[in-house]
């Protein structure tokens, strides 16, 4: 299956903070959702996705093809959505669209319309009065209209209430349907990523900690609970996370170890959800730490 | 390249096609008082209404200049592009403030005594577009680095600083066999000197915005 995106080593260093070493790809067919807690870089990375910012080293290759001065042909097949007001506010959402769709060749009213529609946007108010969720459903609309092959969108649930949010779930996993596209989506809600996302990318730092798939994922860790009188044996063992409650313990740490330790004693097991993997690696210091 | 001209047309704000009214009505006054510019007060008014226009046009929908760069250079818009069709754009505002101006004084003429006022003439046209044209030029460099506040203020001390500058250099004992091409030629020397400085305006504004993260 052909790479539609992919980063090598990217390096991009501002006053106080930088991206280190970034490195992931996605393959065509597929949803990459890119997770990690504020200020992790998410936005950065996809800003260096878009060309809008220049990495300091490494490479940025959309299509099989790296970025060069004059990216038109690559913007043609990507649709993008963030989580900032980039529209003109002053205007009204059909004069937006005016302005936008002549960039693109292969613009589709009818796809426009029928989003627009199904969305509930109303196109006569200015964007400044629209809100937030209503704005970000506008740009899933324009993102949507071009037949772009590659979906990068910047914590797009956010701002949306659930029923939305599970609509939009359901138009990106229709747009996957077409086995030449791709999705690539950063978000704080990882319960959305749980129902469609292949492959999670998780960034902390502006490093990446890792790039995997979802099912895959699920294998690497165990959270192990169990009473106090049992924590010194857990501390002993490699636990990537650690707290105590006011039943007992909760110890996060890789599957394998776990393994191990279940046959010695009589552990609760748990697969961690994304976002208890989330929690306990951000909650963790072992940032170093490859998995 | 068409649809980014096309953009700055309907992102423009509705003042910046009144504005010309009330600053030609301005000129007209001060034109008066000056008799001695001639017509050519009128070159300095429709100018400067064309760098108003070109002005607005940047902060058209009260996003700044970075924000609608995240949004263009997010559609199949190159950098190169951006830049160009900006300063292609000064010669459309340009034109549409002269084609107000001759209309605003046309019709003004037919209600209040205005004086001879031909403003469709060649050396109008061209010395008003060059004006118009160098305001913009000292205006773009600052804004892509600064931001439309300092570039606006300093376009505004440019477009003073122009007459300023003429009467200087006219009072003043400049030995004008020095400047003799200039005096010579003064339609030509005016082109070329606006070329230039369009030309390294063009530069700069290129180099800031590529090399500029949004």
């Amino acid at each position: 299956m052909e790479t539609i995106l992919e980063l090598r080593h990217v390096t991009k260093a501002f006053k106080d903070f930088a991206l280190k070493d970034i490195s992931f790809s996605l393959k065509k067919g597929f949803i990459m959702g890119f997770i990690g807690p504020n200020g992790a870089g998410k936005s950065t990375t996809i800003r260096c996705l878009m060309d809008l910012v220049h990495p300091d080293s490494g490479e940025v290759l959309l299509f099989g093809q790296k970025f060069t001065g004059d990216n038109k042909a690559l913007k043609q097949k990507i649709g993008f959505v963030y989580d900032q007001d980039v529209f003109f506010q002053e205007l009204t959402a059909e004069k937006n669209k005016q302005i936008i769709a002549p960039f693109y060749e292969q613009w589709d009213d009818t796809i426009f319309y029928r989003y627009i529609n199904e969305f509930q946007v109303p196109l006569n108010k200015k964007m400044k009065t629209l809100s937030k969720g209503t704005k970000m459903k506008f740009a899933l609309a324009v993102a949507l209209s071009h037949h772009a092959e590659l979906i990068i969108m910047d914590e797009p649930t956010s701002g949306l209430d659930p029923v939305f949010r599970r609509e939009l779930l359901d138009v990106l996993f229709d747009v996957i349907q077409d086995e030449n596209k791709a999705i690539f989506f950063s978000t704080h809600i990882t319960t959305d990523l749980e129902k469609i996302a292949d492959y999670i990318t998780f960034l902390l730092d502006g490093k990446i900690l890792f790039s995997k798939e979802r099912e895959e994922l699920s294998e690497l860790f165990r959270i192990v609970k169990g009473p106090k009188s049992l924590s010194t044996t857990i501390k002993q063992a490699d636990t990537i996370a650690y707290k105590e409650t006011s039943l007992g313990f909760e110890a996060f740490m890789p599957a394998d170890v776990t393994e191990k330790l279940a046959k010695k004693t009589a552990f609760h097991i748990e697969r961690p959800n994304l976002e208890e993997i989330m929690y306990y690696l951000v909650k963790s210091k072992k940032r170093e730490t490859a998995y | 390249m068409y649809q980014l001209l096309r953009k700055d047309i309907l992102t423009q704000r509705k003042t910046a096609f009144i504005a010309p009214l009330f600053l030609i009505f301005y000129f007209l006054t001060m034109g008066k008082d000056v008799p001695q510019l001639g017509g050519y007060i009128y070159c300095l008014a429709i100018g400067f209404i064309a760098y108003f226009m070109t002005m607005l046009s940047n902060f058209n929908t009260n996003e700044g200049a970075d924000t609608e760069h995240r949004l263009l250079l997010s559609m199949p818009a190159s950098r190169s592009n951006i830049i160009a069709a900006k300063f292609f754009m000064i010669t459309v505002w340009w034109g549409i403030a002269y084609v107000l101006s001759v209309v605003f004084i046309w019709v003004a003429g037919m209600f209040q005594e205005i004086g001879t006022v031909n403003l469709l003439s060649a050396p109008i046209a061209f010395v008003s577009l060059c004006a118009a044209l160098l305001l913009a030029s000292f205006f773009y460099p600052f804004m892509y680095q600064f931001g439309y506040r300092i570039a606006s203020l300093i376009g505004i001390a440019v477009f003073f600083a122009i007459p300023s500058s003429i009467g200087f250099l006219i009072r003043s004992d400049v030995d004008l066999e020095r400047i003799q091409f200039l005096t010579a030629h003064p339609m030509l020397a005016l082109g070329i000197g606006t070329l230039l400085v369009v030309a390294v305006s063009f530069l700069f504004s290129f180099f800031i915005v590529n090399r500029k993260d949004y």
